[in-house]
Parts: C-alpha cells; sequence; structure tokens
C-alpha cells in the first residue's frame, strides 16, 4: 500500500523548505532583537536590507545549486549555534550583533551550497555585511569628527555665524558652543548611505563608471547633510534654543536628516535609473532604424 | 551515503533550533550582564618582619581616597606602614592617583616586577607611596593602558566563552584588587621609603595571590568558577 501525505507534510521532506525555515528565522531573530533593543536605525534599514536580500534569493530560486558537504554543514552549524546561544542575551548593539546579518547568511549558506557555493551568494552577502556595518565601521575607521567639525565652522563662518574652531572638535559661538563628538561625526549616516548604493548596485544593472561614482555620491550626501546638521546644532544653541537643539539632537529630528539623506540618494539614484532607460531606448531605437 | 540520509535531519533539527530560540528571544525579558566583584576581606594578615598594630599614629593621615574596603596597619620599629585594599570594577587605579592626589603619569615612578607586574611610586605630603592593583587574572598593571591590555591578553579564557554567549557574564574578566601601601618619610629618605614599600608589596602580594586563588574573589568575579 502506497501511503500519500498531504502536500503539506511533504514540504517537510524537502531541504529547501527546511533552508527557508532557518533562514527566515535568523532574519526573524534579527529583526526582534533590533525592535526589543529599541535599535530604530537596525530595525529599519535591516527590514529593508533583509527583503532585498531575501527577494535576491527568491528571483534565483530554481537556479541555486542546493548542495552540501558534511564538514561545510557542520561549520555552518556552528556558525548558527553560535549567533542562537549569543541571541540569548537579546544584543541590539556591538561588535557581534554587527556580524550577525553576515554570520547567519555565512551559515544557512555553508548549510545550503558548501563553501564553493557561497560564490553564488557573494551579492546577498556582502548587502548584509552592510545591515550591521553602523556597528563595525569603528573597528576599521579612524574618528572623523575633526574634519566635520572644520567643515561645519567653515559653513557656520560662511552663513555669518562667528564661528571658531576649538582642539579640533569645539566649535565655539557668541552664543554657546558644541562639540562634535563620534557620534556626530556622520560615518553612520555616511555607512547608512553607502549601505543603499551597495543594495541600488545589486539590484539594477549599471555601468563600470557608476559602480564608482555611486558609492562616493552615497558617502558624499551622507557627510553633507550630517554637516548641516552640525550646523543647525551650534546654531541653535548659539540662540540658546535648547528646547529645539534637543528635539534635533535626539528626538524625532534626529531621525529627520536621515530621512533627508536617504531622499536625496534615493533621488540620484532615479536619475541614474533614468539615464539608464534613456540610453537602452536610444540603442533599441537606432536597432529599429537599422543605423 | 549516509551524509545523504543525515542532511535533512539535520537541517530540520537547526531549524526546529532557530524557532525555538526566536520564540525565546521574543519573549524572554531583558536582563543585563554585569560582573558582581566582591571580596572578604581577612582581618589579620601576616607580614614578615613587620608587627600587626590595630592603629598607626597618626591614625588619620590626610588621605584624599575615599575609605578602603579594609585598612591593614604595621609597625616595625620606628617605621609605621598602611595598607589599604579597595576592589575597583573599572580597574583604574590610576584614575584615583590622577583625580585625588592630582600626580600623573609623567611625575609617578614606575617600576617593574618580574613574576608580579607593575607598581607605581610617589610622594604626597610627608608620605611616601606604593600604588598597584592585583587583577583576578594573575599579576598587578596600574596604567589603564597597562590594564586594558593585560585584560584583552589574559582576561579571557575557554571557560568564559559559554557564559558570555548566553549573556550571562562579560567575555573578560573585569576589576582588581587596589593595594595602597605608605609609610611616612618622618625618619626615613624617599629612596629608603621606597624600597622599604617595594619589599614589603612583594610579601602582600605573594600572600594576596595565594588567598585569591583559593578565596571567593575568583568566583564572584568570575560566574563559571562557580
Amino acid at each position: 500500500m502506497k501511503v500519500t501525505y498531504p502536500i503539506v507534510t511533504q514540504q517537510f521532506k524537502t531541504s529547501p523548505f527546511w533552508l527557508l525555515t532557518i533562514g527566515s528565522g535568523l532574519i526573524a531573530i534579527h529583526v526582534t532583537l533590533a525592535w526589543r533593543g529599541d535599535n530604530l536605525n537596525v530595525l529599519g534599514a535591516g527590514i529593508l536590507f533583509w527583503v532585498t536580500v531575501a527577494s535576491m534569493i527568491w528571483q534565483r530560486r530554481y537556479s541555486l545549486k542546493l548542495e552540501s558537504s558534511a564538514i561545510a554543514s557542520g561549520v555552518g552549524l556552528v556558525i548558527i549555534s553560535l549567533i542562537l546561544l549569543r541571541s540569548l542575551a537579546l544584543p541590539a548593539r556591538g561588535t557581534f550583533y554587527g556580524l550577525m546579518p553576515l554570520l547567519s547568511g555565512l551559515g544557512v549558506g555553508l548549510l545550503a551550497s558548501d563553501f564553493r557555493g557561497l560564490k553564488q551568494y557573494w551579492g546577498e552577502l556582502t548587502a548584509l555585511f552592510f545591515i550591521g556595518a553602523p556597528e563595525l565601521v569603528h573597528l576599521f575607521i579612524p574618528d572623523i569628527s575633526p574634519i566635520t567639525a572644520k567643515f561645519s565652522a567653515f559653513l557656520l563662518w560662511y552663513l555669518g555665524f562667528e564661528a571658531r574652531l576649538r582642539n579640533q572638535v569645539y566649535i565655539d559661538l557668541p552664543g554657546g558652543g558644541v562639540e562634535v563628538y563620534s557620534g556626530c561625526s556622520g560615518i553612520d549616516t555616511m555607512t547608512h548611505s553607502l549601505g543603499l548604493a551597495v543594495l541600488f548596485l545589486l539590484m539594477f544593472s549599471s555601468t563600470k563608471w557608476q559602480k564608482v561614482i555611486i558609492p562616493i555620491v552615497a558617502l558624499g550626501i551622507g557627510f553633507t547633510v550630517n554637516i548641516f546638521r552640525v550646523v543647525l546644532m551650534a546654531a541653535l544653541v548659539s540662540e540658546n534654543q535648547m528646547k529645539a537643539f534637543d528635539y534635533w539632537h535626539k528626538g524625532d529630528g534626529s531621525l529627520i536628516f536621515s530621512l533627508i539623506a536617504v531622499f536625496c540618494f534615493g533621488g540620484f539614484c532615479y536619475w541614474v535609473i533614468q539615464q539608464n532607460e534613456s540610453k537602452q531606448n536610444e540603442l533599441q531605437q537606432s536597432d529599429l532604424t537599422g543605423n | 551515503m549516509i551524509w545523504k540520509q543525515l542532511r535533512l535531519p539535520l537541517l530540520a533539527f537547526t531549524g526546529s533550533l532557530v524557532f525555538l530560540v526566536l520564540g525565546r528571544v521574543a519573549v524572554v525579558p531583558k536582563v543585563e550582564a554585569t560582573a558582581e566583584v566582591s571580596l572578604n576581606f581577612p582581618q589579620d594578615i601576616p607580614l614578615e618582619n613587620w608587627q600587626s598594630v590595630k592603629n598607626i599614629s597618626p591614625t588619620n593621615f590626610e588621605s584624599p581616597l575615599p575609605k578602603a574596603d579594609q585598612s591593614y596597619y604595621y609597625q616595625k620599629s620606628t617605621i609605621p606602614l598602611a595598607i589599604e585594599m579597595r576592589l575597583l570594577r573599572s580597574g583604574d587605579a590610576e584614575w584615583f592617583i590622577e583625580k585625588k592626589y592630582g600626580i600623573y603619569e609623567s611625575s609617578l615612578v614606575l617600576r617593574q616586577q618580574d613574576g608580579i607586574g607593575s607598581y607605581a611610586l610617589f610622594i604626597y605630603r610627608e608620605r611616601a607611596y606604593l600604588s598597584t592593583c592585583i587583577v583576578p587574572w594573575g599579576g598587578s598593571t596600574f596604567t589603564r593602558e597597562e590594564y586594558t591590555q593585560s585584560q584583552a591578553l589574559k582576561g579571557i579564557s575557554w571557560q568564559r566563552v559559554m557564559p558570555w554567549l548566553m549573556g550571562q557574564a562579560p567575555l573578560r574578566e573585569q576589576g582588581c584588587l587596589w593595594a595602597h601601601l605608605s609609610v611616612p618619610l618622618e625618619n626615613l629618605s624617599p629612596e629608603v621609603a621606597y624600597s622599604t614599600l617595594e619589599n614589603t608589596w612583594f610579601s602582600w602580594y605573594e600572600w594576596w595571590s595565594f588567598y585569591l586563588s583559593s578565596s571567593q574573589f575568583l568566583t564572584q568575579v568570575d560566574p563559571t568558577r562557580q
């Protein structure tokens, strides 16, 4: 007698089903940790990046090579176990949390496609790295706040304020002063914009030239928007508007600048896409007319 | 062949594990990982060549420091010796010397003893001081750079990895036991005072390293050894 299973239970007997379960579970853990730790920046960006990565995988689901050796699976299992154990402590910040998306990707990748198969996920893994990049960036990059302070003081002076730079990071104005500490250096906004640039390059086709220029523009927008933020802070302190200062510094206002940076970069990307499309149209036109 | 049969159960097992953890992460209340540092200070500690006394005069020599966890007093002929012991969670004894005595690294005499570690010597208001911090992983450090470096190198061990992963303890051991020895300069030249303090410190350290290795200090600094 042949036993027939309902369709649902048959899914349990396929490895892609379980790989999907593991992957989505790890995503849910990462997002839940950000949510429980009130890490709103990572929560927002994380969801965007995870959705992108998931859709990139989903589009290629029939062409992926899904075979893995015992050794690779063992390594993958160890990585995932580390993530699970560490997750029990509810981290929402820090180096390990920053590495979690990339480690999750590596773990699932090894379980799914062996060491050699990891190649097919390089784009996804890059995107995953950028989810955690704001937590990791200080490990690689020195504090850029003196540069931020210098540009901000210059802009303030240009706008007509009597701004003076002291000890590299202190901007003194007649009515008060601000210290540009590492949290205000803009490196977070820059990393975030760079991550978006990477997503854009992964999702849309682009020329070699664009591959260079888009990340640079992203970094530039992040840096510039932050300069304006610091200038606004300094001006508010100078005018003794402390309530407004708190709103723009720590309150909802601080998120608005991230929003502005994202919008600026979004606009730039839109323009790039239109450029590419019109070029494409021209080529098609010339094909049609036979020139 | 066996692997082909094993792969699916392994994936199913991993997937179930992931969802178990997800469930727990979603509902578990948040607790901060902290290292509790505490220590039973013995009342009397024998010190070679020194006579333990209840008090020395002047008892309250001008100390800018907060109250010690435990003070020890000794006498040798006319020399009174005071030893103050404190647990520091930060591991930063240098900070107190900077803030409370206003003495910075450049004006300290920093010395190194093989097999123990470094210590600082200085003079403040007619007293000579020896200050250093016994670290839980063995040895002593004084400056915060030394402490951080030593902690990064030796404060980590395999037994700590599991509790760290579970969020129960920091990955590296933390804190130190600050020893602060002093003698008045009334009948002593600074050089003699320094060498007296140094010799005392070496036997003092020996006693404490033996005591710490068998006491609760380490167990309570380090939940993994409970």
